[in-house]
């Protein structure tokens, strides 16, 4: 049986900056989890991935890959949310928009 | 140390203008990511977690006090304000923008330092004891011998695809303070009957998934045999090294699936059909580099200093921080100096724009403007007079550079792990901060004594795990952070793997149960007896029952 859908959002790493940064509603690569155009099928996972391509294509960003969420609109993994809101180790190096904490 | 010829310049600078052109293409087009990924890793490059990262390479640690201050800058203008030390002596930059990359290559060859050579399937950085030229132990300077093979090694076009990475480490000292058994070639420096110097040649050691440690294929290499041995070396590997599996394609399987003897045969043929004369370093040369490791010119100095002894009495911090941070250094009134880079809370390795700018100005003031990055994740000024530690100290109290824990419980290794590292199953960092604070008393780590705790975020292990008296790797375990340990890790010329302690902790739980190692250490220890010693004393069976008698 194939698995489950998971709801996902795409990310990738902009590529003249470095950061990752994340797809959001409207079009934008943004370094902010926020307004994230979220996939919620197959279908759509599909979509956004083709999209992931395009835009590593079009020379935007390098890497782009869908990240699975949570029903919160969390990255799943502890991994995705770490590269999300950035390195827990000092509160100066977190994204200031970071939803929760990474662990 | 050494300064660039006008070749070696033109090199590097001819270097950055490539890569310049070839960031250039990437972003225009010219070329996909695909084809530009090799290119920007022979730089240094790399796309990690959160940006691009970039490797900088410290040949053998070593680096002026304007190196230093390069660094700093760099980390200002292009970065967030802080590098991180590496167990490899080299310096990573976590936030890199692609589009700068070139820019950062040219401030740095501005001042005789590029990233060559820090990734790939190549001869990387060659590491080497932080007290070189310096210990009071040592028969010769490792250096001169480091920068030969970093010259014959770079870009050498029969060893720049090598089925893996690899990496040499070489030690003047019999006191082993680069971990030359976990490479996978060290050399150490040794007298044979006759009173001549060479090197016993160990080849084979590594640490990652498949930890081992290194087998002495030469007993006594004559010094001018060198680059003709090393050679032989790399030709065996680089054509029976596996290419099929790259997790079985470091020297070290090949010398453990060869078997040592075969091996050593083998590299013995094909060492009596090379041309040795024309593939060593021509004698000339050899003393062209040796001249730039010449000695500083040191005081005869008596070697107690009234103005230490003073200051001793009247700082007790001082006298804490003096009694743990110095190294033995062979003049009288000299001493070397460990800055250490472990704060209480901090992150192993990390220092800030300021606390280069800082050390690097305690260097010119007080230690002939050089500086060293040890493997151990610390800074080392290797020459200072003992009548000016105390203003030293002031000095770097002030950038909270005088953390008094060199080779205690709070010194801890680690790799950047989950918080950085796109490899990491586990971080790494918040176990040091954690472990830091929960030993930060001063006079506990003391009575404590000689303590290593190393830990890694992956079984890739570059926080030395397997060499640490206590050992930590970070995996995963169904989306949660878990911690295994090992213990009796030696990264010394006793070098040891530690063995694996039992079933994992979480990361909340890690932190109790390497106090419950420690007490039991405490409890049972001899007198005088470090760690180690009593774990190789008693055993595991003591301290795993530390670990789990509680569960039952």
């Amino acid at each position: 049986m194939a698995k489950a859908f998971v709801s996902s959002i795409l990310t990738a790493n902009d590529l003249r900056e470095g950061w990752s940064v994340f797809l959001t509603r409207d079009g934008r690569w943004s370094r902010d989890w926020a307004d994230l155009r979220v996939a919620a099928s197959a279908e759509e996972g599909a979509e956004l991935s083709a999209l992931g391509a395009a835009e590593e294509a079009a020379r935007r960003v390098v890497g782009a890959y869908l990240v699975e969420i949570d029903a919160e609109g969390r990255a799943k993994l502890r991994r995705e949310r770490i590269r999300a809101e950035g390195p827990t180790h000092r509160a100066d190096l977190r994204r200031a928009d970071a939803l929760s904490e990474a662990a | 140390m050494y300064r660039y010829d006008e070749f070696d310049q033109r090199f590097v600078e001819e270097r950055v203008a490539q890569f310049r052109d070839q960031a250039r293409r990437r972003l225009s087009g010219a070329l996909t990511e695909e084809e530009f990924r090799p290119l920007r890793l022979m730089n240094g490059l790399y796309l990690q977690l959160h940006a691009y990262m970039l490797r900088v390479a410290i040949p053998y640690g070593t680096l002026s006090s304007d190196q230093m201050r390069k660094l700093a800058d760099i980390s200002e203008r292009y970065d967030r304000g802080y590098g991180h030390f590496t167990t490899r002596q080299n310096i990573q930059y976590n936030w890199i923008k692609l589009e700068e990359t070139a820019d950062i290559l040219a401030d740095l060859a501005s001042v005789q330092m590029h990233a060559i050579q820090t990734s790939g399937n190549c001869i990387r950085n060659v590491t080497s004891d932080p007290f070189a030229g310096a210990a009071a132990d040592e028969f010769e300077d490792p250096r001169p011998t480091g920068e030969l093979i970093r010259q014959w090694s770079s870009l050498h076009p029969e060893f720049s695809f090598l089925p893996r990475k690899f990496k040499i480490a070489v030690t003047g000292s019999p006191n082993d303070r680069a971990a030359v058994k976990a490479h996978d070639i060290g050399l150490r420096m040794i007298k044979n009957e006759a009173g001549d110097l060479g090197y016993e040649v160990i080849v084979g050691g590594g640490l990652g998934r498949t930890p081992m440690i290194g087998k002495v294929i030469r007993d006594f290499l004559p010094k001018a045999e060198l680059l003709p041995y090393l050679e032989a070396v790399m030709r065996v590997y680089n054509l029976h090294g596996r290419r099929d599996n790259k997790y079985k394609a470091r020297i070290k399987i090949l010398v453990h699936e060869m078997g040592e003897e075969p091996f050593r045969k083998e590299v013995e043929r094909e060492y009596a059909r090379l041309d040795v004369e024309s593939l060593a370093a021509p004698a000339e040369e050899v003393e062209r580099i040796q001249a730039y490791f010449a000695p500083p010119a040191l005081e005869n100095l008596p070697e107690e200093s009234k103005a230490f002894e003073r200051a001793k009495t009247a700082d007790p911090d001082f006298r804490i921080w003096a009694e743990t941070n110095l190294h033995p250094h062979r003049a009288p009134g000299y001493t070397s100096v460990v800055i250490s880079l472990k704060p209480v809370g901090g992150a192993p390795g990390d220092a800030t724009a300021e606390q280069m700018r800082v050390a690097a100005e305690a260097a010119d003031l007080w230690a002939f403007g050089e500086l060293r990055v040890t493997h151990e994740q610390n800074l080392v000024l290797a020459h200072v007079k003992k009548d000016d530690l105390y203003p030293l100290y002031r000095k770097l109290a002030g950038a909270g550079l005088d953390s008094a824990n060199r080779g205690l419980v709070t010194d801890i290794i680690a790799c950047p792990g989950l918080d950085y590292c796109a490899l990491a199953t586990a971080r790494s960092i918040p176990i040091a901060q954690r472990l830091t604070e929960r030993f930060a008393d001063p006079k506990r780590q003391r009575d404590i004594g000689p303590l290593s705790i190393k830990i890694s975020g992956c079984i890739n292990a570059c926080g030395h795990h397997h060499i640490g008296h206590i050992g930590i790797l970070g995996l995963d375990k169904a989306g949660a952070e878990f911690y295994q340990l090992t213990l009796g890790g030696d990264p010394t010329e006793t070098a040891a793997i530690g063995e694996r302690a039992g079933a994992g902790f979480s990361a909340e739980g890690v932190v109790d149960a390497i106090e419950r190692l420690v007490d039991r250490y405490l409890e049972i220890r001899e007198p005088s007896e470090t760690f180690l010693q009593t774990y190789r004393r008693t055993g595991a069976e003591s301290f795993k029952d530390a670990l789990y008698a509680e569960a039952g």
